[in-house]
């Protein structure tokens, strides 16, 4: 590198400084992602997928976090019906409930009859993982 | 080397009959009330509609499913 380059980085480095602009040199604060809450991560639900047409969140214990409350007393007798599945799905001729549940949370969505099963689950899937705060689960 | 006689089977439809059975069949099946539970490693296990089991599922669905309709038409 030759002098002339040399001085031009440091008048340049010394310029941004000066303006107090921030920029590369000074440490970035490391702030931890930020996580899904209950009612945002209804409504992110609903942006992906257009079947679903209305959900709950509940945490391990069954309380209601998000969700309308005509849904909770209904969605508890499903996932305590179920055992110990991690996933649930079923269908009527009405339409479908799917739900889905990890150590912290548990999901139950109604969709329309026609709703993709494999979609909703990696759905469902994918905002447990968002709201844990943890890894997002690869598709199958 | 001899033929074996074919096993006589029950007459199917065919063309366009049997097209329009099929469709209602499939039909009916999907119209069905089915219910699919998957274990913590990935395990799926489907109850028949006339499985004890899935009785409270169901009767769940039902009423989850019940309540929406009437939200979404609020």
């Amino acid at each position: 590198m030759t002098l002339d380059t040399t001085q031009m980085t440091t008048v340049t480095s010394q310029a941004i400084l000066e303006r107090g602009t921030g920029g590369y040199s000074r440490p970035r604060q490391m702030s931890p992602a930020p996580t899904l809450t209950p009612p945002l991560a209804l409504d992110y639900l609903r942006e992906l997928s257009a079947d679903i047409i209305s959900g709950v969140v509940l945490d391990p214990g069954g309380a209601l976090l998000a969700g309308p409350d005509a849904f909770g007393a209904a969605a508890r007798d499903l996932l305590a019906a179920a055992g110990g599945a991690e996933e649930i799905h079923v269908t009527t001729p009405d339409g479908a409930v799917f739900a889905a549940r990890s150590d912290q949370h548990a999901l139950v969505v109604v969709c329309g009859r026609f709703a993709l099963p494999s979609l909703i689950r990696y759905d469902l899937r994918l905002v447990l993982a968002d709201l844990a705060g943890g890894e997002r689960p690869e598709a199958a | 080397m001899p033929r074996i006689p074919r096993k006589p089977t029950a007459p199917r439809p065919r063309g366009a009959v049997g097209a329009m059975a099929a469709s209602f069949a499939r039909r009916k099946a999907a119209r069905e009330p089915r219910v699919v539970l998957t274990d913590r490693g990935g395990q799926p296990r489907t109850l028949g509609a006339d499985d004890p089991a899935a009785e409270p599922l169901l009767d769940a669905a039902e009423r989850l499913i019940s309540a929406a309709h009437r939200g979404s038409q609020a």
